[in-house]
């Protein structure tokens, strides 16, 4: 499974000073557990596997493409993870730094794992203006865990 | 007889003659079956060359990188975009094609100031597709697009009764006839207002020539049913100009406004339908159906004419709403050479504007498309309801008001301080959006109002009873827009939109548009993707939904070359109308009439004479 981070700084079309980092967790006995990436890597220009999928989640959930990091200078990486076999239900959650105003938004994406593959439950997209109170009520009915656990976690990387 | 059951895997090509008759699902159906084989293939359809970036050379400044469309080959390539000379130039590098520069924006004090005014939408939460390909290959419309689509275009037919000389779109050229049945272009209506959270309230009926479909009607009725509010013709006139009752039909159908096209005021600058236009207007006149005039401008052709255009629809501001100028969209593979001779771009056509009104609509009067976003944020923070957002990119489209009084003509912006209360109204709205109460926001709206209008510059009927302020205070206090057509009396709306072609194509630019097209598969593709890249999105799309000549000759009864116009110049210049309209702008006496017959048999249209 992949996650992606990306740090940029821009001003065409529109000023952009962004950091976004990732998180990925497994769902496991009603527990969530966070996943070290096992490689990290700059996403290629050339691969198309790599600017599809950037697009496809950074695109959705953070509104920021391949296209803004042409824009400007930084960075976008994209950052691979094993998932153990006891897995069933994964998260990723994407935290978005604004760094003109140190505005910090998360942005979920959670997904069911079997058999290796995977299947979408809920995805965030970057014009949701909903309360974090509904997203988290929203996740925990998808992933079947407690509200409180996904509120501890909302908290800690907000 | 229609043949249930078409599947897209048994035939490809689909006969549209067996599925004309058959009811939205199954139409639906043999849609999303020929989605999927119509998509963009990468490798086959286009590569992907980012990894090289175009050198910059000797007194040359990057503004950005970008990524944009190979004119030959349709692969994804890095653009730079950069200044030169006071201007701003895109410049591409295809392993496979080699060098690619075209001029961008023609001034970069232009593009700065513009560039400010850019805010990003909320796009679409519902896509259409997932997001398989990187942009523009998955068009259709996908999550990660940035806009939400403020007006539909649906081609109703590829049949034209022009033949005009540089276009292929038109059934003869294509080899076949696109003309989707009724209950197909229902699903495509559906299609196109599934988008959320904003849907489109605006569906412009386009072709070929629309107003050849004899259900025309019945499309408009269809289009209402389906929730669009604001229906607009996009018509060369032709039909207007001969059928007095059109107008009427279509107005009481639920047209709202006719898009015409108007490339001019003489016969050497608009061959199209010079001639006609104003039997057009009179009989849009006598329906009271608004016209917005359309003017192509390319540099060599008619740049020198767009003071004029604009007098033009001042002259006619009784019927004429607007003038939206295109500058040209190149189409098809043309040399540098060429192309400089065709190329204008906003700024260009906004400098010669200012020159030909003798600087009475200045450069600084115009102000780009995203510049009234900060209109749809206060109202949506006063009402709680996602609006309709212009967020365009910058470079795409600019526009003003002008009024009329006394003979002198007078932007908006001499009497509105823009900026100053679109700064105001972003304010307030923040001040909503973080909970202050709306009525205290209004009051302050109420006091603050005319400090941003300075009544002693505005036209006179304007300033007459402080009419302008309350008109402001209806519209953003009580969202009351029944007073937006008196603004719009005596008032002429100027739009500047240019839309892209392979030479100046920018990704970034295609991720924010929100001119869509539905197309007969059901899919929403942004304006530059469809018109910009035809053989991936249009034209395939619509061959395949497509009757072939003989049978849509067998089907209708009728010849495709009967549509065919011949024009009757001796009885179209000597007619009332004819002077009326273009005897303030021309001498129209000097031009003898061998001269009218060849700008029109140049251009492709032939002359009768009864």
């Amino acid at each position: 499974m992949e996650t992606f981070a990306l740090e940029l700084e821009a001003s065409d079309p529109k000023p952009v000073s962004v950091k976004v980092d990732s998180y990925l967790f497994c769902l496991s006995q009603g527990k969530l557990s966070k996943l070290m990436p096992v490689e990290e890597k700059e996403v290629s220009p050339e691969s198309f596997e790599d600017i599809t999928s950037f697009d496809n989640e950074m695109g959705t959930i953070v509104g920021l493409t391949y296209n803004e990091i042409l824009h400007g200078t930084g960075y976008a990486k994209k950052l691979s993870f094993n998932i153990p076999p006891e897995c069933k239900k994964a998260l990723k959650v994407y935290r978005i730094i604004d760094k003109k105003n140190g505005k910090i938004i998360l942005r979920f994406i959670a997904l069911e794992v079997s058999n290796g593959r995977f299947s979408l439950l809920y995805s965030d997209h970057f014009s949701k203006s909903e309360k974090m109170e509904s997203i988290i009520k929203n996740l925990s009915s998808k992933l079947g865990i407690e509200y409180k656990q996904l509120e501890t976690l909302a908290r800690e990387l907000a | 007889m229609a043949q249930k059951n078409v599947s897209v895997e048994e035939e490809f090509h689909i006969n549209y003659s067996r599925i004309a008759s058959l009811g939205i699902e199954e139409i639906s159906k043999i849609a999303e079956e020929a989605r999927a084989k119509l998509f963009p293939k990468p490798g086959v359809d286009y590569k992907i060359y980012l990894s090289k970036r175009p050198p910059l050379r000797e007194g040359e400044e990057l503004i950005t990188y970008t990524q944009s469309a190979c004119p030959e080959c349709n692969s994804l390539l890095t653009a730079a975009v950069f200044k030169r000379d006071g201007k701003v130039w895109i410049r591409k590098v295809c392993q496979e094609h080699g060098e690619f520069e075209e001029l961008y924006f023609g001034s970069v004090e232009m593009y700065e100031r513009y560039r400010k005014y850019q805010v990003d939408g909320r796009g679409n939460i519902i896509a259409h597709l997932p997001v398989t390909a990187p942009c523009p290959y998955n068009c259709g419309v996908c999550t990660r697009h940035r806009s939400h689509a403020a007006l539909i275009n649906v081609v109703l037919t590829n049949r034209c009764d022009l033949s005009c000389f540089y276009c292929f779109f038109y059934a003869k050229k294509s080899g076949y006839v696109y003309e989707p049945s009724l209950e197909h272009l229902r699903y495509m209506f559906r299609q196109a207002r599934l988008t959320e959270p904003v849907k489109p309230p605006a569906i412009q009926l386009t072709g070929g020539e629309p107003t050849l479909r004899e259900d025309l009607l019945d499309i408009i009725r269809i289009a209402k049913e389906e929730g669009f509010t604001h229906i607009q013709l996009n018509t060369n006139g032709i039909r207007l100009a001969f059928d007095p009752d059109l107008a009427v039909k279509v107005r009481q159908a639920g047209v709202n406004t006719v898009y015409m096209s108007f490339d001019g005021v003489s016969p050497f600058t608009n061959p199209k339908n010079h001639w006609e236009v104003p039997y057009a207007l009179d009989n849009l006149r006598k329906a009271k159906l608004g016209v917005v005039l359309v003017p192509t401008v390319i540099k060599h052709y008619n740049l020198s004419e767009v003071g004029k255009i604009i007098e033009f629809g001042l002259q006619n501001n009784d019927i004429v709403r607007g003038v939206n100028f295109q500058p040209v969209s190149i189409v098809g593979r043309m040399p540098r050479k060429e192309r400089d001779k065709e190329r204008v771009t906003i700024p260009d056509v906004i400098k010669k504007i200012e020159e030909q009104t003798n600087g009475q609509i200045r450069e600084e009067d115009w102000y780009p498309v995203p510049s009234v976003a900060p209109v749809s944020r206060f109202v949506e923070a006063l009402t709680g309801k996602p609006q309709l957002t212009l967020t365009t990119h910058f470079a795409c489209g600019a526009a003003t008001y002008v009024f009329q009084d006394d003979g002198e003509i007078i932007p908006i912006t001499r009497f509105v301080h823009v900026d100053e209360f679109f700064d105001y109204l972003d304010k307030k709205a923040e001040e909503l959006e973080k909970g202050k109460n709306k009525y205290i926001v209004m009051l302050d709206l109420l006091v603050n109002l005319r400090k941003f209008v300075d009544m002693s510059k505005a036209p006179r009927r304007l300033r007459e009873g402080n009419k302008l302020v309350k008109m402001f205070y209806k519209i953003f206090a009580r969202h009351d827009y029944s007073s937006l057509g008196e603004f719009h009396y005596n008032a002429l709306f100027l739009g500047m939109m240019h839309f892209q072609d392979l030479y100046n194509h920018d990704v970034a630019r295609v991720m924010r548009c929100d001119i869509h097209y539905i197309m007969p598969d059901g899919r929403q593709v942004p304006f530059c993707s469809f018109n910009v890249i035809p053989d991936l999105y249009r034209d395939r799309a619509q061959k395949v939904f497509s009757y072939s000549f003989e049978e849509w000759e067998k089907i209708t009864g009728k010849k495709l070359i009967a549509d065919h116009y011949k024009r009757n110049i001796k009885k179209l210049i000597s007619g009332e109308p004819y002077k009326r309209h273009y005897s303030k702008l021309i001498d129209i006496d000097s031009i003898p009439y061998e001269q009218h017959v060849l700008a029109s048999q140049r251009f492709g249209i032939p002359v009768i004479e009864e």
